[in-house]
């Protein structure tokens, strides 16, 4: 329709416009690439459909001046500076994006091409980082472990020996304990996991799962009484183990981890709020990396592999779930997570 | 949304000729004056929103400064300010010279008043933003420390308000410019929140370096607290654009 629009504006200025059945232009319709056609007074005269979405243009109310359709500054000063080929960081919408300027069909008109590359960017920093991390991760309790072996070689009493012995079979374990989350997390996205849907009772599970963890803080929970579900009990059993050692980790000592559940639109809610120092939200889309630290300064517990919160997420998407984490109204992180369940049977598990 | 028609078209480039093809069939007709005046309205218009993309990348550089105490943009953060000081200036100019030439008639003198109001708004916006950089450059050289998440939240929480309130500047949206000012009080909460434990930091601390650090970052929540302020501003002149009303949303 739009594309009809300035076919007309295009005969109206005496500008014949292409002949064949379905024009380009109609292609360029349904192209998955975000196309803007500007006039000579910048004013957006006509945009196709993937560029419609991706600024909630109404086509009603084209043609609109550039800043008003799509409220990007920036892609405004890069239509002005006329450079044919940018990567932006747009304000308004807050994504990364490709432009490529090409002159229009008319004289004095534009055709402005975006690319959403925020999702790529944002894969390669993963990429690059999880190498660096990785090393990091495995180079502390290999230094530690080349350390006691060294100090074994000594003569030592036999105390001492006992002792460094014992320190380097800990290491050594931590070691095997990150080789085999890795494995985990690799089989898991291979997607070799096979989802056991069970009926269980939600508080039990967590009650099984904090007493497995032995929690040294207290524990509260608002559940509700008899709450049922049908879902993966021991997967989701892993993935709540990881979020309440987490939670512990960053709780100062004697301060409770609340833990809520319940089912609400087909889907099973499990949230855990520490009343730690929170996260600032620049990290929130990133806790669920692997190996990715919040504050590098400080160093994790002897037990963590850093990728805890990773396995989680991958246990939760296996079974069709999400995961999240917001900041608590009064201080204090929330880590969720959500995963459908079936309806409630009368057989049961 | 709640607008009336007839203010809607007079101070929407929707009027621009079309050629008849695009827009409702139950809007009015825009009145003489009101047609004579829209290309200056949607200049204006544009100029606003270009001076509102500024500022939403001066959000961005600070908040990035300011978590990575990075001073090139902090600096940058400053330099950047001239241009929006600028362009406030060409705004204004542009509104007197339609004023003076183009006599304009209630409506659409409304429409110049609000998007003059919405305009310095947004330049003070801006010289917050400035204070904290400052802020940060200062911070930059003393002892490092991390940063409390609430300023990451507080930040987070201004730059949506800000992109928000300008969705419903574009829109005239009312509705969603009363929403947007009521969730001022959220950045408020998180304020004093952030207020109370930099001043029981400030008590509790040694060291004349770190009370000067404290005394540093209640300024930035302060200004970040104030940047809040503005959106509602902005808010309550949305409201007087679409209605000619004067409300009070604080």
């Amino acid at each position: 329709m739009i594309w009809d629009r300035w076919r007309r504006r295009l005969w109206e200025e005496g500008i014949r416009p292409p002949d064949p059945p379905r024009p380009f232009e109609d292609v360029l319709e349904e192209a998955p690439v975000i196309a803007l056609l500007i006039d000579r007074d910048r004013r957006v005269i006509a945009a196709n459909q993937a560029a419609r979405r991706f600024f909630r243009l109404e086509p009603e109310r084209l043609p609109l001046g550039l800043l008003e359709a799509t409220r990007e500054g920036r892609l405004a000063e890069a239509l002005r500076a006329g450079r044919p080929e940018a990567e932006l960081r747009l304000t308004h919408c807050q994504r990364s994006v490709q432009v490529k300027l090409v002159p229009g069909p008319a004289p004095g008109d534009t055709l402005l091409f975006l690319t959403d590359v925020t999702e790529l960017r944002r894969l390669e920093t993963v990429r690059q980082e999880f190498v660096a991390n990785l090393s990091h991760e495995l180079r502390t309790p290999l230094t530690s472990l080349r350390l006691t072996a060294e100090s074994l070689l000594d003569d030592l009493p036999e105390p001492d020996r006992k002792r460094f012995a014992a320190r380097a079979l800990k290491e050594a374990d931590h070691l095997a304990g990150i080789v085999a989350n890795l494995r985990q997390l690799a089989e898991i996205e291979a997607g070799h996991l096979t989802v056991a849907r069970t009926r269980f009772e939600v508080k039990e599970l967590i009650e099984e799962a904090a007493a497995r963890l032995r929690l040294d803080r207290p524990l509260e929970l608002d559940i509700p009484e008899r709450l049922e579900a049908v879902a993966d009990r021991s997967k989701l059993a892993q993935a709540l183990d990881n979020l309440l050692d987490n939670a512990a980790k960053f709780s100062p000592p004697g301060s409770p981890i609340e833990v809520r559940a319940g089912v609400e639109a087909g889907e099973l809610r499990i949230t855990v709020r520490d009343h730690g120092p929170g996260i600032s939200p620049e990290h929130w889309p990133r806790v669920f990396e692997r190996f990715y630290k919040v504050d590098p300064a400080r160093s994790r517990g002897d037990t963590g592999s850093g990728l805890g919160l990773s396995i989680t997420k991958h246990l939760v998407l296996a079974q069709g779930g999400r995961v999240w984490t917001e900041a608590a109204r009064d201080g204090g992180q929330i880590f969720g997570l959500a995963v459908p369940v079936g309806p409630p049977t009368e057989e049961g598990a | 949304m709640s607008s009336s028609p007839v203010n809607r078209g007079a101070l929407s480039s929707r009027t621009v000729a079309t050629g008849g093809v695009a827009g409702p069939t139950h809007r009015p007709a825009p009145e003489a004056v009101g047609e004579r005046l829209a290309p200056h309205l949607h200049r204006l218009r544009e100029s606003v929103l270009g001076l509102a993309g500024l500022v939403e990348s001066q959000i961005d550089d600070t908040l990035v400064a300011l978590r990575t105490f990075d001073l090139g943009v902090a600096d940058r953060v400053r330099t950047n300010d001239r241009a929006l000081n600028e362009l406030l200036r060409e705004i204004r100019e542009q509104v007197v010279a339609v004023i003076a030439t183009r006599r304009p008639e209630a409506p659409e003198l409304r429409s110049l008043m609000a998007l003059e109001y919405v305009a310095t708004e947004l330049e003070r916006m801006g010289d917050y933003l400035v204070r904290i950089a400052r802020q940060t450059s200062t911070l930059a050289g003393l002892q490092p420390g991390r940063l409390r998440p609430e300023f990451g939240l507080m930040g987070e929480l201004a730059s949506r308000q800000v992109r928000d309130i300008l969705d419903a500047l574009v829109e005239e949206d009312v509705v969603r410019a009363r929403e947007v000012a009521a969730r001022d009080d959220e950045i408020d909460r998180l304020y004093h929140r952030l207020f109370d434990a930099l001043v029981t930091e400030l008590a509790t601390t040694g060291d004349p370096s770190d009370a000067l650090r404290t005394v540093m970052l209640i300024d930035v929540a302060h200004d970040l607290e104030r940047l809040g302020d503005r959106v509602v501003n902005v808010a309550e002149d949305i409201l007087f654009l679409a209605s000619g009303q004067v409300v009070e949303l604080g």
